[in-house]
């Protein structure tokens, strides 16, 4: 019980409560896909109201309704082919929305068209796979009863039948779709049980081991107990994680209803061979997790036990799971040695890919589904080596001599050491805060959250979008004259269509030419109106530029939104709030250090009594804070530009600022400056706000200092956010 | 040069660590006994001015003829008698990542520590003062390594390493030799004898032994006062008469034990030897005039 006080404490549950609030942020961050608040109600609207509408009809009608109207939808956007405009209810919809909108809605429709292209072709694709087997028994390299190909044919079939009469419906299973694809939630509670156990070997580090190792109960009862805790822990550290994410799902998306409904209503599971409900796979699904999470993490502490150094069995940790994250994404599921796929910690610990796959193993008259095999591996693995780690932990003495690893440690710290020794004081002090203090690893999760989010949610542009992009990067600029000419171009020429047609009409009822030709040129007239639909996002723009030169006499460039949405408009606010926020959390950890890391070390009286302790210590401090921020701001900030600039470029910096539509509700600010010089003055806000950050983590550091301990933290966090929050509300610009 | 303390008085919430303590030291080396909660530690503190003074908590002057014309107090001379102060304290603090090395340069760049001008013309560096005091504490084969790895005793001598650092004149050491074996022991003491020429040293300590042979002044610290000082030898004097010797068995050694201060218990061939420390002794003790230590008067003090 002492044991399980001891690792469980204060600081440890806020860890998890953060871990819980990460989760539940990164699935909403993810199921927004960079799209604003507003589209995303939108867009589960429709989902919503398409769904209504086609649960009046079978799965085959509805099926076959949806395309159509998919196709009339396409051909409205289109108008190429001469025909008809249908009548329609969904192209009256689709008609009163604005662009956006009309994105989003042929978005749901094409879900929903392949739902019920999925859905209604469910039962054939079933009845396909007997056909499959009773096909293939024909074959004779298949025939042979003894040999593997043989029997899992028999095996596919006895696994198929429980299926055969599995019905599917259309409903809405956004939340348990997401839910089930999201795969945070596993990594969370991955690292939370990594920390756990981590801590578990405090006492090999703080001295405790020898008189731990020198109690009746503190050997092979020990190492019992902490696995216990262990199989405790893995339990409700993922209940906490996964409860949270389903919940956040479900009410993010609704659809509760279908948790009743079969499993296989969702396209990847198609090939699962149980019957059973929604809410039952995701039941089972958390049971079979646990099991997967328990057994690694107690491989990880029999890991931990047989390493000596703790900190080495990390980095080796760190190393294996990159190599098995290489090794996850570069071998395919076809490939021959899909083995290293499915036997692998990504594959492990997402287990639910393992489980939705139809996929056997065997040998002979053996055979086993993959996941079986994977977890009867993993739990032999798993007892195995708690039974090494039980043993080795009662006969491992504390004092034992050094391996090679620590003797090329230590050589290389030794080398480090001459260099440091005479770096000046600043940088010095730098050190404290990322290797004696340890704040580098914060720094490091810090880039990766960067690295994720700058990558996660990138906007796909349609076709056309993409084409509209490509003629301003081409025409655009201040020269407005290739799209005033293409647009009074076109205009003339619909003059000349539209009064052509008109002609043709007379001459039609006066019977002087044929039907054909008077269609001919009713689709002429029809074909130049479609060009000017192309062209719509060009006449706002021009538009817009002319209102603009009117009210505030400055000639803007025509030039795209799209990517500069991305890298500061609306589009960028969530992955802006996430950056600031962990940047935020991240320089409060690390600098709070600044002072407190005197008091923990017993530093404070010496430093304190030395001639230059006091105020020359000071500015050292302060100043290293601030380029301790500078320098992490600017990677964060760095990986961001880099990866926004290669996903969507930065053309036409001298452009005014107005140039861009959205920012014309700032047009009293904006009016004075280029892109150029706007995306200079972030970058400074961003630096601005950082070194705001540091100062109040600092100014907190030496005001709590003995006092104080890291339980204070937060409290900081929070207040720093709440500042930030109030310079975004003044300004607009943080 | 001197220091003095003038009536210094701290109060810890509702306690009261010191209770107007006056002494003025020279130079010298001066033994700072007294036991736990005694007032040792505080009274450091705030002559190194790591604790604030309470209002009406007394004063602290320093004069010296490179600093100050005249007694000045040390809140008022701030950075430059910090200068003059070497501390080491009792608790072992580090940053463990670094190594004596890199610690040594840190604290002398705290410190302010610049090259020193040698008579001869030539400069000393940092670097070579540093170098220096590693080979005085033994440690240079183990400059470059961390001192997280290192002994107790490894760790002791380099936080004394840095308290000489700049060679200062006040030299503040709380409980140096802790951890440190006999050999280190009798070597770090020698060595602060031959700096006490012209430093003042205070040398807070519970083992008597370690100042016995070099303190040129002793004090006794109780609750929060000086019960007594003075050289070693007029603390021995005082005792004439108060320090006895009996032989008796161990089933008397209880007994004798309620009734009187026992020091030690020898055994002797013929039984135990116990030593007795206090104003009465029993009529059967032999007193003791010749033989009296230090230890005898630590004793007298603390245990009567």
């Amino acid at each position: 019980m002492q044991e399980w006080l001891r690792v469980f404490r204060l600081r440890y549950l806020g860890i998890i409560a953060v871990a819980v609030l990460l989760n539940i942020g990164i699935f909403l961050y993810g199921s927004f896909s960079g799209e604003s608040v507003a589209m995303v109600r939108f867009a589960n609207r429709t989902y919503n109201d398409l769904i209504e509408h086609y649960q009046n009809y079978s799965l085959q009608d509805a099926c076959q309704l949806a395309n159509e109207d998919y196709r009339a939808l396409r051909k409205y956007k289109n108008n190429k082919e001469n025909e008809e405009m249908e009548e329609r209810e969904i192209l009256d919809v689709y008609q009163s929305l604005s662009d956006e909108e009309q994105i989003q809605y042929e978005k749901q429709l094409a879900r929903i068209k392949n739902k019920l292209t999925y859905l209604s072709g469910y039962r054939d694709s079933i009845a396909q796979v007997f056909s499959n087997v009773d096909s293939m028994k024909r074959f004779r390299i298949f025939s042979n009863e003894d040999s593997f190909s043989y029997n899992n044919i028999i095996r596919t079939a006895q696994d198929f039948e429980r299926v055969k009469d599995n019905t599917v419906l259309l409903d809405d299973d956004s939340g348990v779709d997401y839910f089930l694809h999201h795969k945070a939630t596993y990594y969370f509670a991955a690292a939370l049980l990594l920390i756990l156990i981590y801590s578990f070997f405090d006492e090999r580090d703080n001295g405790m081991w020898p008189i731990l190792h020198n109690t009746p109960r503190g050997r092979e009862v020990f190492a019992v107990k902490r696995i216990g805790i262990i199989i405790f822990a893995s339990f409700s550290i993922l209940f906490v994680l996964y409860v949270s994410a389903f919940l956040t799902a479900m009410f993010r998306f609704g659809g509760w209803s279908s948790l009743q409904n079969p499993i296989q209503t969702l396209p990847e599971y198609a090939k699962f061979t149980h019957v059973m409900s929604k809410g039952t796979y995701i039941t089972v699904l958390f049971l079979l997790s646990y099991v997967v999470l328990c057994a690694i993490s107690l491989v990880i502490y029999s890991m931990f036990v047989l390493f000596r150094n703790r900190n080495h069995m990390l980095v080796f940790t760190a190393v294996f799971t990159g190599g098995e994250i290489l090794l996850y994404r570069k071998i395919e599921i076809q490939s021959v040695y899909n083995a290293l796929h499915y036997m692998n910690i990504v594959s492990i610990l997402n287990i639910n890919e393992i489980y939705s796959t139809y996929l056997n193993w065997g040998f002979g008259t053996h055979i086993f589904s993959v996941l079986f095999v994977v977890l009867f591996s993993l739990i032999l693995l798993t007892i195995c080596l708690c039974i090494m780690a039980v043993v080795r932990y009662g006969r491992m003495r504390p004092v034992s001599k050094v391996s090679a690893l620590e003797r090329i440690l230590k050589i290389v710290h030794m080398q480090y050491q001459k260099v440091f020794a005479k770096e000046p004081m600043l940088f010095k002090e730098i050190h404290k805060l990322l290797i004696t203090a340890k704040g580098l690893w914060a720094v490091i999760a810090l880039i990766i959250i960067a690295v994720y989010f700058s990558l996660q949610g990138q906007m796909i542009f349609s076709e056309k979008q993409k084409e509209w992009d490509a003629a301003y990067l081409t025409y655009g600029g201040a020269d407005w004259s290739y799209f005033e000419e293409l647009i009074d171009t076109q205009n003339i020429e619909l003059a000349q269509a539209e009064q052509n047609m008109l002609d043709m009409e007379a001459l039609y009822k006066a019977g002087e030419i044929s039907f054909e030709e008077y269609v001919a040129s009713t689709s002429a007239y029809n074909m130049k109106k479609s060009e000017i639909g192309y062209t719509k996002e060009y006449r706002e723009k021009l538009s817009y530029a002319h209102r603009v030169e009117e009210k505030y006499n400055i000639k803007t460039w025509l030039i795209s939104d799209r990517g500069y949405e991305e890298i500061f408009g609306t589009h960028a606010s969530q992955r802006e709030l996430i950056l600031v926020i962990a940047l935020t959390v991240v320089l409060v950890i690390v600098l709070s250090e600044s002072f407190l890391l005197e008091y923990r070390t017993g530093m404070y009286g010496i430093v304190h009594s030395a001639a230059n302790g006091r105020t020359w210590m000071l500015v050292h401090k302060i100043v290293s804070g601030m380029l301790l921020a500078l320098a992490i701001v600017a990677v964060v900030y760095g990986i961001d530009a880099v990866n926004l600039y290669h996903t969507y470029g930065t053309p036409f910096l001298k452009a005014p600022l107005l140039s861009l539509s959205f920012m014309y509700d700032k047009a009293s600010f904006a009016k004075y400056f280029t892109i150029g010089g706007y995306l200079c003055i972030l970058a400074a806000v961003r630096i601005g706000v950082a070194f705001i950050t540091a100062a109040i983590a600092l100014l907190t550091s030496k005001m709590i200092g003995k006092k104080g301990s890291r339980s204070l933290t937060p409290i900081v966090i929070v207040g720093v956010l709440v500042i930030i929050y109030m310079l975004h509300q003044a300004t607009g610009l943080v | 040069m001197e220091l003095e303390l003038k009536d210094l008085k701290k109060t810890y919430g509702t306690v009261q660590a010191l209770k107007g303590i006056s002494y003025r030291f020279q130079p010298g080396i001066y033994g700072i006994l007294g036991a736990n909660g005694a007032g040792k530690s505080t009274m450091i503190n705030l002559i190194t001015d790591n604790v604030a003074r309470d209002s009406d908590g007394g004063h602290i002057f320093y004069s010296d003829e490179h600093i100050c014309d005249k007694p000045t107090d040390i809140l008022k001379l701030a950075k430059k008698f910090r200068a003059v102060v070497g501390y080491m304290p009792q608790q072992q603090g580090f940053y463990d990542d670094f190594s004596p090395k890199a610690f040594l340069r840190y604290m002398a760049d705290v410190k302010g520590i610049k090259n020193i001008k040698l008579p001869n013309g030539t400069k000393k560096t940092v670097v070579q003062q540093i170098d220096e005091l590693l080979e005085v504490v033994n440690l240079t084969s183990v400059a470059y390594k961390k001192i997280g790895g290192f002994s107790g005793g490894m760790k002791q001598r380099v936080l004394l390493a840095q308290a000489l650092l700049g060679n200062p004149k006040i030299l503040i050491l709380d409980e140096p030799t802790a951890g440190l074996d006999p050999k280190e022991r009798i070597g770090i003491r020698n060595y602060i004898a031959e700096l006490s020429k012209d430093k003042i040293i205070l040398f807070a300590t519970h083992v008597v032994s370690d100042i016995e042979c070099i303190a040129d002044c002793v004090l006794l610290l109780r609750s929060g006062k000086i019960i007594a000082s003075g050289t070693p030898v007029q603390l021995i004097e005082q005792l004439q008469g108060k320090v006895g010797e009996l032989r008796c068995t161990l089933d008397d050694v209880g007994k004798m034990q309620e009734q009187y201060h026992v020091g030690n218990i020898r055994q002797r061939k013929d039984g135990l030897v116990l030593r007795l420390v206090g104003d009465s002794l029993p009529e059967e003790a032999t007193v003791i005039d010749n033989n009296i230590d230090l230890e005898d008067v630590y004793l007298y003090y603390f245990e009567n």
